[in-house]
């Protein structure tokens, strides 16, 4: 695994590209692996440390996975949005049961009139009861929340 | 005696019914019944995540009974109702990581090290993550851990459990962990306040999900894993600071591979063995056998058998380092 840790500017940008829940700081040290793709590392190790050890060792993990560079915005993983839930405050589809179980299937959601009614657009986070439960994306129409759970976090 | 060889596909060796019967007597009856039945269901609750309180009201909602045998860590919960397959694996709690499966015998050796925030903590064979998991949550993602293991697939399965935990405080290495401890050593300098050796055993303790075992076992692969594990837990005190402590625990219950490690390491390290007191019945470590006799410091580890507590089979051992060689 490639490692890049983020500076201070590098790690500004990314908490713009999640702004878009409210989030308005990311009090972990930020690590880019492979061009997309982010990770936080909440570990008492410096910079100059961790990289004695990628240098010694064959890693192949650091930290969580936190998400991956769409567009403007970065899709958060399921387990970063648990992480920073006290700043979500935006962008937020609350769905019910039944589109739970869907959700935990892997399918799409059709959303209600009342959900379309709240507008939203591009990433969202889904939320069920106190959940979060996953970054969906709903598309032009309003209609549907596309999934992004990964297969290991299923019902099968 | 013998009425237990009968019950089922996989029959016992006859030697290693003898080295049962040698090692509990007659208790080896009660032993060979329990191993042909299935462990009570049991989870940990993920700290970093959710409270024990929270998520077993979630889960009596669900109509389980929830039993939590240890008061000083409510985290460890059983559960007493009888569940269809799969279903405790199926819940929305377990898909957002709010609890591992993970039997109470594994829980074991993080509550005997009691891993704190501030720790640097190895845990050299490390997949699938249970302990390096439950350590991560009593060390609240401070500290740093370093979980390693051999195999590319079993990495996969330990970072899946990781991520799904909310582990956030830990650098994940894949190599051999003798090798990994040299490089540590030879190329960063770094000691451990904690480390922990699970190590690969022959799997006598787990024959109640594994019973595969009775046909695999075998006494030239139990030497031949006690020359390993030496090695392995060897290579790990180099790497343990003066007065840090080490775990040295397998899920077997032979004492080439429990207790002669133990004792390996107390005739060639400045280590004291420390006594652990954990709220189950725990069996001291035994002080001879097949001809040798090991050091009484070896008595302050301890065993589980299945049938005391009705659990997996285990062997845990808590090393101090008292300085270098």
């Amino acid at each position: 695994m490639k490692i890049h840790i983020l500076d201070k500017t590098k790690k500004k940008k990314i908490i713009e590209k999640v702004s878009y829940l409210g989030i308005q700081k990311i009090p972990y040290m930020l690590i880019q692996t492979g061009v997309e793709k982010f990770r936080i590392f909440s570990g008492n190790f410096s910079n100059p440390e961790i990289m004695k050890v990628y240098y010694s060792l064959p890693i192949e993990g650091v930290g969580l996975y936190f998400g991956k560079a769409a567009g403007e915005d970065i899709r958060l993983s399921v387990d970063a949005l648990h992480i920073l839930k006290n700043q979500i405050n935006k962008n937020i589809m609350e769905v019910n049961n039944k589109q739970e179980e869907e959700w935990f299937l892997g399918r799409d959601i059709e959303l209600t009139d009342e959900q379309m009614n709240l507008k939203l657009r591009g990433f969202v986070a889904v939320k069920s009861g106190e959940d979060f439960i996953g970054t969906g994306k709903i598309h032009g129409d309003g209609k549907i929340i596309s999934n992004f759970l990964p297969k290991e976090r299923r019902k099968h | 005696m013998m009425k237990y060889k009968d019950k089922i596909k996989y029959k016992p060796k006859p030697e290693f019914i003898e080295r049962i019967e040698k090692l509990i007597g007659q208790e080896a009856e009660k032993f060979f019944e329990i191993s042909y039945t299935e462990t009570p269901d049991s989870i940990r609750c993920n700290t970093l995540k959710i409270s024990p309180e929270e998520l077993k009201m979630r889960l009596e909602d669900y109509g389980w009974k929830i039993k939590q045998p240890f008061s000083e860590y409510p985290e460890a919960m059983i559960i007493e109702s009888r569940l269809s397959p799969g279903e405790l694996g199926k819940t929305k709690e377990h898909l957002l990581g709010y609890y591992y499966v993970q039997e109470i015998s594994s829980m074991l050796p993080i509550l005997a090290l009691k891993p704190r925030p501030d720790d640097l903590f190895l845990d050299l064979c490390a997949s699938p993550g249970s302990k390096t998991t439950q350590a991560a949550a009593m060390m609240n993602n401070f500290g740093l851990i370093i979980a390693n293991d051999t195999d590319l697939g079993r990495i996969a399965i330990l970072n899946s459990n990781l991520e799904k935990c909310g582990v956030m405080n830990t650098i994940v290495t894949r190599k051999d962990g003798i090798r990994l401890c040299e490089t540590l050593l030879k190329k960063t300098n770094m000691k451990f306040d904690k480390i922990i050796v699970d190590a690969p055993c022959s799997g006598e303790g787990t024959l109640r999900k594994s019973p595969k075992t009775f046909l695999m076992w075998n006494i030239n692969f139990i030497k031949k894993l006690s020359r390993i594990q030496k090695k392995l837990a060897s290579s790990a005190l180099e790497l343990l600071k003066t007065g840090g402590e080490m775990i040295y625990s397998t899920c077997t219950l032979s004492p080439e591979e429990d207790e002669e490690v133990v004792d390996y390491l107390v005739r060639n390290f400045n280590i004291e063995i420390e006594e652990i007191k954990l709220p189950l019945k725990l069996r001291c470590g035994v002080c001879e056998w097949g001809g040798q006799e090991y050091s009484p410091e070896v008595r302050k580890a301890v065993r589980l058998y299945p049938h005391d507590n009705n659990t997996d089979g285990f062997f845990l051992a808590k090393i101090r380092k008292l300085g270098e060689k």
